[in-house]
């Protein structure tokens, strides 16, 4: 190859670097929300809280990491029963910027979790796997820092439950 | 002081010591079940199924056979008495994964017994024994399974289960006749009949009457091997002395029973399954 044309492709990798790297961003997005069981009937409502670190190496796609916890799926009816689930995973995210302060995303994840059922004043039983999740939601960039979120989301056979839940957060990409 | 002159301690004293006697109990009062072992507690149990095909089971724990002369005993420290039907209690507190399904389970299949002073319903009246505990739960069945198995299991502290006891229920059966809300004069005897003979099974009556006059009576006859059919006079049930012109509700309370023993880590006891059902009618002049 000619010299002057190396020069040339050399100098366009040096002028697009700078641009590829301020595309990666990293948000951190905690979140609450509501869980529910969607294949057995007995237990109430559960909350749940979740933080999820997501490192984007282009604004659409990105990959993180999450920490979760339900503190109590209480049984609704007869003696009382409850099961916390806690669990952490990695996930990737599909985000589409379709308006500046719109973005609908998919994420695909898998959660690791521990469950442990508490009744008659004694821990009943432990339980810990492994389950896939998905979820839909839309982020809303307020500013270039600081956005909302809301998700619709659920993993299946956690210990036997599949969980669906709903949860609202915050947003910080930086 | 004025109130310490040697005649006024003596009355104080005596009202003291009556007081403290008093507060101590008697032989008859009842005591915590963490004062005994397992092995010093007599145990009485039945589980009575009825017409609504659910099962209540009631525990009574004591320190003696005797009914009368035996401390009854109530829960303390934390100790629990558990029923289910079919499935032992130590099986549905012993599972590993599928916590959902199985807490499920757990939660609403095993009961735990609440206390109360001893309770006899005789449909017309109740008749309750105040400073006697006994410990009660309700049960219902998985239905289409029969025949039916209660347990019930003794917690003691530290969570350790301890006196795991069964009885399968007898056959279910039907009372033929006497027709419910019949009217029989007095002078009719009653023909007690009912379906469904279980050769392997007792029978006991319990009658309750309650007339017009005010007077009531209470009547419980152990029929023996069941045959089917049983036959009273109204002499044998109507209260002593009720009037010539007075009218009667009567309840029948047929029971087929089977007995059975408790678990060898009490002292002693028995436990009953029973069939019960109910006729009411009542007695004309």
């Amino acid at each position: 190859m000619d010299r002057p044309i190396l020069r040339a492709l050399f100098s366009l990798l040096l002028l697009s670097a700078p641009h590829a790297y301020a595309e990666r961003t990293y948000a951190v997005a905690p979140s609450v929300g509501s869980a529910s069981i969607s294949n057995m009937d007995g237990y109430d409502n559960s909350a749940c809280v979740r933080v999820d670190g997501t490192f984007h190496p282009m604004p659409e796609v990105g990959v993180g990491v999450f920490v979760t916890s339900y503190p109590g799926f209480k049984s609704s009816a007869g003696n009382e029963v409850t099961i916390k689930v806690n669990g952490y995973g990695v996930g990737v995210t599909g985000r589409w910027p379709v308006h500046p302060y719109a973005q609908p995303f998919v994420r695909l994840d898998y959660m690791r979790w521990d469950a442990e059922a508490k009744g008659f004043g004694r821990t009943l039983a432990k339980d810990s796997g492994g389950s896939p999740g998905l979820a839909l939601g839309a982020q809303f960039p307020i500013t270039g820092f600081f956005g909302l979120k809301a998700e619709v989301s659920g993993y299946n056979n956690v210990s036997g439950a599949d969980i669906r839940q709903f949860s609202v957060g915050a947003m910080f990409e930086f | 002081m004025e109130f310490v002159r040697k005649g006024a301690i003596a009355p104080i004293l005596t009202l003291f010591s009556v007081l403290f006697l008093a507060g101590c109990g008697g032989a008859n009062h009842p005591a915590p079940s963490t004062s005994y072992v397992t092995s010093a507690i007599y145990a009485f149990m039945k589980a009575v199924q009825d017409e609504s095909g659910n099962v209540t089971t009631t525990v009574q724990l004591r320190d003696g056979l005797d009914p009368v002369a035996a401390r009854y005993l109530y829960l303390a420290g934390g100790e629990t008495l558990y029923t289910s039907l079919d499935i032992s209690p130590r099986q549905y507190l012993s599972f590993t994964g599928n916590l959902f399904d199985n807490s499920l389970g757990v939660s609403q299949h095993l009961k735990v017994m609440g206390a109360r002073d001893l309770y006899t319903d005789y449909f017309l009246f109740n008749q309750i024994v105040l400073g006697k505990p006994e410990y009660h739960s309700l049960n219902t069945p998985t239905a289409g399974l029969s025949p039916v198995r209660a347990y019930v299991d003794f917690e003691r502290t530290g969570n350790v289960l301890s006196g795991e006891t069964s009885i399968e229920l007898p056959a279910p059966f039907q009372i033929l006749a006497p027709a419910s809300g019949a009217s029989v004069t007095r002078a009719t005897p009653v023909t007690l009949t009912w379906s469904n003979v279980d050769a392997m099974a007792t029978m006991r009556l319990d009658v309750a009457v309650i007339c017009d006059d005010g007077l009531r009576n209470t009547l419980n006859r152990n029929l023996g091997a069941d045959t089917g059919t049983t036959t009273l006079n109204s002499a044998d049930y109507l209260p002593a002395g009720v009037s010539a012109s007075a009218t009667c509700q009567v309840a029948f309370i047929l029971q087929r029973v089977h007995s059975g023993a408790v678990s060898p880590n009490f002292a002693s006891g028995i436990i009953e399954g029973v069939q019960r059902r109910t006729v009411q009618f009542t007695t004309t002049p």
